[in-house]
């Protein structure tokens, strides 16, 4: 089976499209006159995004899931750390004007809210051509039908004169999605594309966004909290906890044979689908809320959560270890061993 | 029809505009008398069949003269209206959306325009530069932009942090493309709300400063009508103060309602 180690050797040495180091961004918060504090949302998170890849990011609320995106697309500038896009820095690429705009064409973003993320004043036209406005490329009629017809709206010359207003949640969304691969960028960036969607419709943009994929070889960094949908898609997991990455690895080790305590948990309070099976009952849930981002607890973060703590863990914070190749994790447990 | 529907308010201010509308610009065939002309009968004369509303004690056509006047305060008020807003667009948009110095120098200059006594101001700007049609309606606009600019600020404060403006910024669009092409159309709604009241406080404005001898001399002004019907009603003469005072109050009821009506069409929810 030599040809399948091959394989496995192609993958690693796919392009690298994000690597992320050392990342962190803190905002100010004015706590009384003359006092201030710094909301920790991201302290020092490291990743790499590879092409062809479906990277997933998971956490609770408040986890620094949506910052570390916002970062991503150059929406908000680190407080310190770097990002590397195609091995140059974003900050460097952003500050010039030609490079921004090729910057722009390869990543784009598809938002949380279908709702608010199209202008209401302007029709599914307007929005699917202001791409092409905006980088100066010729718009015709054709193209932006192709696209409405590529997303699932058909007939798509119906659609065009609409305003946002007169779509459904579902249809809302598939525009959003066409609008992100009107440049034929090579990322799309998704803040939890189907947080807003009935369940019906959730399956249905997942498997779009699934074909799409596949068709034009784009890499997705996906941000959400809904395990079970991304188990169908991701390649890549990484759960974020008040800001730090705690695991990270491929989607079947994260499924399958969880490391941190954190990630057991967020697993373990899916529902099962029988509800009268005896989990059901007795479904596990993770104790307590996530701790406040202006004053994390030292030692390890989720150590007030954790059924499994021991006296390390409010004294030191955990190193990352490889626990499998490109699984990593960060616990004290794994360390006593 | 479906907005007639929508809002009463909307439906009447339409139907008295259009009518007082309509006699302005029509005053040139309903009267053949020039309404600044004197001497068109001997003293006060009170409402005839030749001067349906009388004539003031310089012999003036108070008909003409309350026609004529429609003009003035229509002109007046939506020409500085448009300024008014005009300005507060220029300095709302940018303080809201880039924030930081710029908006907090932009946000004390509006703050000490609001903070000085409004009427009193535009009294003085109209002695130091000449009571001229051109002069009132700069004036009237230089002092009335800060409270609208305001408004535009806070909603393009909210506006600029919606998803679709972060989409733009993901498409590469630049500022001035998000400013006027994504955020401008939102922020519209509310101001025109507020510049439909903005009209009717320039109507006020421009009456007010021609009852006190401030107005353009050659126009045909209600307020300036109504300083002559001060002396007129103590011999009599109720007319010369009744029919301009009846088209001041309609006019500015009618755009009052206008606004009104904006807000309910804008905000559906408030209806009821």
């Amino acid at each position: 089976m030599q040809w399948l180690k091959e394989g496995s050797v192609l993958a690693n040495m796919r392009q690298t499209i994000f690597l992320i180091t050392g990342l962190k961004k803190y905002y100010m918060v004015k706590t009384g006159l003359f006092s201030k504090a710094y909301i920790k949302a991201v302290d020092g998170v490291n990743f790499h995004i590879r092409e062809g890849e479906t990277y997933c990011i998971v956490g609770e609320s408040g986890s620094g899931k949506t910052t570390v995106t916002k970062m991503l697309l150059g929406l908000e500038q680190p407080t310190e750390g770097k990002i590397e896009f195609l091995g140059k820095d974003l900050a460097k690429i952003l500050s010039n004007n030609s490079s921004a705009k090729e910057f722009r064409k390869n990543v784009q973003a598809v938002f949380q809210d279908p709702y608010s993320s199209l202008n209401p004043r302007k029709t599914v036209k307007d929005i699917l051509e202001k791409p092409f406005k905006v980088h100066n490329s010729v718009i015709e009629e054709k193209t932006v039908v192709r696209l409405l017809e590529e997303v699932g709206l058909t007939p798509a010359k119906e659609f065009l004169p609409r305003y946002v207003h007169q779509l459904s949640g579902g249809q809302r969304q598939r525009v959003c999605i066409a609008r992100a691969l009107a440049l034929k960028p090579k990322v799309v960036i998704l803040d939890e594309p189907t947080a807003a969607l009935d369940v019906t419709i959730k399956a249905q943009i997942l498997n779009l966004l699934i074909d799409l994929k596949e068709k034009y070889n784009l890499t997705y960094v996906i941000i959400s909290h809904e395990l079970p949908l991304l188990k169908s898609i991701a390649d890549k997991v990484s759960v974020m906890y008040a800001g730090k990455v705690v695991e990270e690895g491929p989607a079947e080790r994260i499924f399958n044979s969880p490391k941190h305590p954190y990630t057991l948990g967020l697993l373990e309070s899916i529902p099962p689908p029988d509800p009268k099976s005896a989990k059901s009952k007795t479904l596990p849930t993770l104790e307590g809320e996530p701790p406040s981002p202006v004053n994390p607890p030292k030692g390890c973060r989720f150590h007030p959560r954790c059924p499994y703590r021991f006296n390390l863990c409010d004294k030191l914070e955990p190193k990352e270890i490889e626990v499998f190749p490109e699984h990593r994790v960060s616990c004290h447990l794994l360390d006593k061993k | 029809m479906f907005l007639f529907r929508r809002s009463r308010s909307l439906t009447i201010s339409l139907i008295l505009l259009s009518s007082i509308i309509f006699l302005g610009l029509t005053a040139g065939i309903l009267t053949d008398k020039d309404p600044l002309k004197t001497g068109y009968s001997q003293g006060l004369t009170p409402p005839s069949p030749q001067f349906p509303m009388g004539t003031d004690q310089l012999g003036r056509d108070v008909f003409s003269w309350t026609l004529y006047g429609i003009r003035t305060a229509l002109f007046v008020s939506l020409v500085s209206t448009s300024l008014t807003v005009l300005i507060s667009i220029t300095v709302g948009l940018p303080a809201g959306y880039f924030g930081g110095k710029l908006d907090q120098l932009l946000m004390r200059v509006t703050d000490f325009f609001l903070s000085i006594p409004r009427f009193i101001l535009i009294i003085f700007a109209v002695i130091i530069f000449g009571p001229t049609l051109t002069n009132i309606i700069l004036i009237l606009s230089v002092f009335s932009w800060p409270t609208i600019a305001r408004i535009v600020r806070a909603e393009v404060l909210s506006i600029k942090e919606r998803e679709y403006v972060q989409a733009a910024k993901v498409l590469g669009a630049g500022n001035f493309d998000i400013m006027f092409n994504e955020i401008l159309p939102n922020v519209m709604p509310p101001v025109l709300v507020a510049s439909a009241l903005q009209m009717s406080d320039a109507i006020l404005a421009e009456a007010g400063l021609s009852f006190l001898g401030l107005g353009d001399p050659n126009m045909a002004s209600w307020g300036r009508i109504l300083a002559i019907a001060r002396q007129a009603i103590y011999v009599g003469g109720w007319w010369t103060l009744a029919f301009p005072s009846i088209f001041i109050t309609i006019t500015v009821l009618s755009v009052n309602l206008l606004a009104d009506g904006l807000n309910d069409i804008f905000n559906p929810k408030s209806i009821r």
